[in-house]
């Protein structure tokens, strides 16, 4: 079918055709519609009944448990014991913050031969205008490395541990009851709202452009992958919320979740990991440096720029979505 | 001296937001309901927000970062009606006392509605129940 | 007077302030007897905050500092509209729930009384 071109689509999209936005909010609504109330299972009943048992019970327990055991005056010693220690720990704190050194003094400790070696020869060395990113990304790329592959195992279990598919009402008594019942808070959400969607038709470009201007900057302003990714993240997620799930599964699923951090990772990870067979020693890069302040320039920090942006920016949805719904 | 004359433009912008914002703190405690208390909050999003970074904007480093502190007025002035527009959904939605001291016209939100009926089912069930167990 | 000296002033004043009302709206935000009224008054610190950081901007003399505030600024807009979506969808959960309960007390009342 040519309609179900994703090309077709897009074209519809951008062109701003007449009936394309409604056509594909019509689809959104009717997978997303809530349920009828009026439909309802014995097992559903029983287990809603359950859980607002469990929960009168944990109160009622909560409020015998703080009346039989606390009088009013050793309330109150609590109350003010609460405040004493809250006000004693700002006070240390702000004490400690006062002991600091000066912002920017010359006489810190921080200001040692290492950070001068970074300033006087960092630019030199890396092409990166950013000291922090030629930092990051060029004399301690393989721990940025590391750093990329914690996100991605983060990203990972959560996806085990909380991912609803087919397979998992077999294994998981949670699941069985959610499919059971599948009336959560996400599906009485308020959807479709017609305002949040026109306003998010003109934030959710933007967000992601600053985002890529972010990145892409990484070693000429401060910035980089990390929070170009996390503004991107965020982009997706407004995106989410204005528009749905099953719209957005239409541009990103498992898969290309799946497919995009992994091909960031394994760019980043074979341009990197030769300092395991070198003892982290550095190489002599073929890759030119570059004019410093040039969009194409410092070697290779753009490309793990770019690497860790999607990385982050995927982990960060991820985490959204499987918390929010338990699929992406 | 034209130096000065930023500054005191500045200076006026930047105290006239202050005091904007000062308005709006002061109405959050000084309103009763949710839903009032958000007008006064609307005055630190709009007046407060845009005189500040004006005064900013007259002042700053160079073009550019002017320019952007002009780009966070536009922003917030996009996004921060939405934000209302959807707490005041909320307020309305979750607030069962409402009619007691506002007015909302019903049978907008389709939701709502839905919910109303379960409402109205569930005090029909207690009805019935505490009628049966009365006599 | 040198004219540094005059934004330190002004600008270290304007920060004073913000930070007092800061505080004032965390008051609120913990008082709030609604749910809305915490969430209303996270928004206020928001603002507040992005006119704190864009403040910043001329205390440091650092242009980058305004790309933070206006994403300070967009994050805030997420955490209002997220934390009123799913507040509305718990609300909604709830009642359906009690929908659910009061439904089978009836069906319970019906076979008893049968």
């Amino acid at each position: 079918m040519a309609k179900n071109n994703w090309l077709t689509r897009m074209n519809d999209w951008l062109s701003d055709e007449e009936g394309a936005l409604e056509r594909t909010m019509e689809a959104a609504q009717e997978q997303e519609a809530a349920p009828d109330i009026e439909q309802l299972t014995p097992a559903e009943i029983r287990w809603a009944q359950e859980e607002l048992e469990e929960e009168k019970r944990i109160e009622a327990r909560m409020k015998d448990w703080t009346e039989k055991t606390a009088s009013p005056a050793a309330r109150v010693v609590y109350n003010l014991m609460c405040v004493l220690v809250c006000v004693t720990m700002i006070g240390l704190l702000l004490y400690t913050v006062t002991a600091l050194p000066a912002f920017g003094d010359p006489n810190h400790p921080i200001n040692n031969e290492v950070s001068a070696r970074y300033i006087e020869k960092g630019l030199q060395e890396t092409g990166a205008v950013n000291i922090v990113t030629g930092m990051i990304l060029d004399y301690r790329a393989f721990d940025t490395l590391g750093e990329s592959s914690v996100l991605f195992t983060a990203a990972m279990v959560v996806l085990f541990l909380l991912r609803k598919d087919k397979e998992s009402a077999k294994y998981s008594q949670l699941a069985k009851a959610m499919e059971d019942n599948p009336h959560s808070d996400t599906y009485y959400e308020p959807k479709n709202d017609i305002i949040l969607q026109k306003t998010a038709t003109i934030l959710v470009p933007i967000v992601l452009l600053l985002g890529v201007y972010v990145v892409l900057n990484g070693h000429l302003s401060p910035g980089g992958g990390f929070s170009g990714g996390a503004i991107m993240g965020a982009g997706l997620i407004l995106y989410v919320t204005a528009f749905g799930f099953a719209k957005m599964r239409r541009f990103f699923t498992y898969k290309t979740y799946q497919r995009i951090v992994l091909v960031a990772l394994l760019t980043y990870a074979i341009s990197k990991c030769y300092s395991f067979y070198t003892g982290a020693n550095h190489i002599e890069s073929i890759i030119p440096l570059g004019t410093p302040g040039a969009i194409l320039s410092s070697g290779l920090i753009l490309v793990l720029n770019i690497c860790v942006g999607f990385i982050v920016t995927c982990t960060m949805y991820c985490f959204y979505a499987v918390f929010r719904k338990g699929e992406l | 001296m034209s130096e000065w004359i930023r500054f005191a433009l500045t200076a006026a912008f930047v105290l006239a937001g202050l005091a904007f914002c000062c308005v709006g703190v002061f109405g959050l405690f000084k309103f009763k309901y949710a839903a009032n208390r958000m007008h006064a909050a609307a005055v630190v999003d709009t007046m407060g927000i845009s005189l500040c970074m004006l005064g900013f904007a007259i002042s700053a480093p160079d073009l550019f970062s002017g320019l952007k502190i002009l780009l966070v007025i536009v922003f917030w002035w996009l996004s921060s009606p939405v934000a209302s527009h959807l707490l005041c959904r909320l307020e309305i939605t979750t607030d069962e006392q409402r009619g007691e001291y506002m007015t909302v016209h019903r049978g907008t939100l389709l939701q709502e509605r839905l919910a109303e009926e379960a409402a109205a089912q569930d005090e029909t069930g207690n009805e019935i129940e505490t009628k049966e167990e009365q006599a | 007077m040198s004219i540094d000296l005059a934004y330190q002033v002004l600008l270290g004043l304007a920060l004073a302030v913000l930070t007092v009302l800061a505080l004032l709206c965390l008051v609120r935000c913990i008082m709030g007897p609604r749910i809305s009224d915490r969430i209303l008054a996270i928004n206020v610190i928001g603002s507040l905050t992005v006119i704190m950081v864009a403040l910043t901007v001329l205390l440091l003399g650092e242009g980058y500092l305004a790309d933070i505030a206006l994403l300070y600024a967009m994050l805030s807009f997420l955490a209002v509209i997220l934390l009123s979506k799913v507040y509305t969808g718990i609300y909604y959960e709830r009642k359906h729930e009690e929908a659910l309960i009061a439904e089978r007390a009836k069906a319970q009342g019906k076979e008893d009384a049968q």
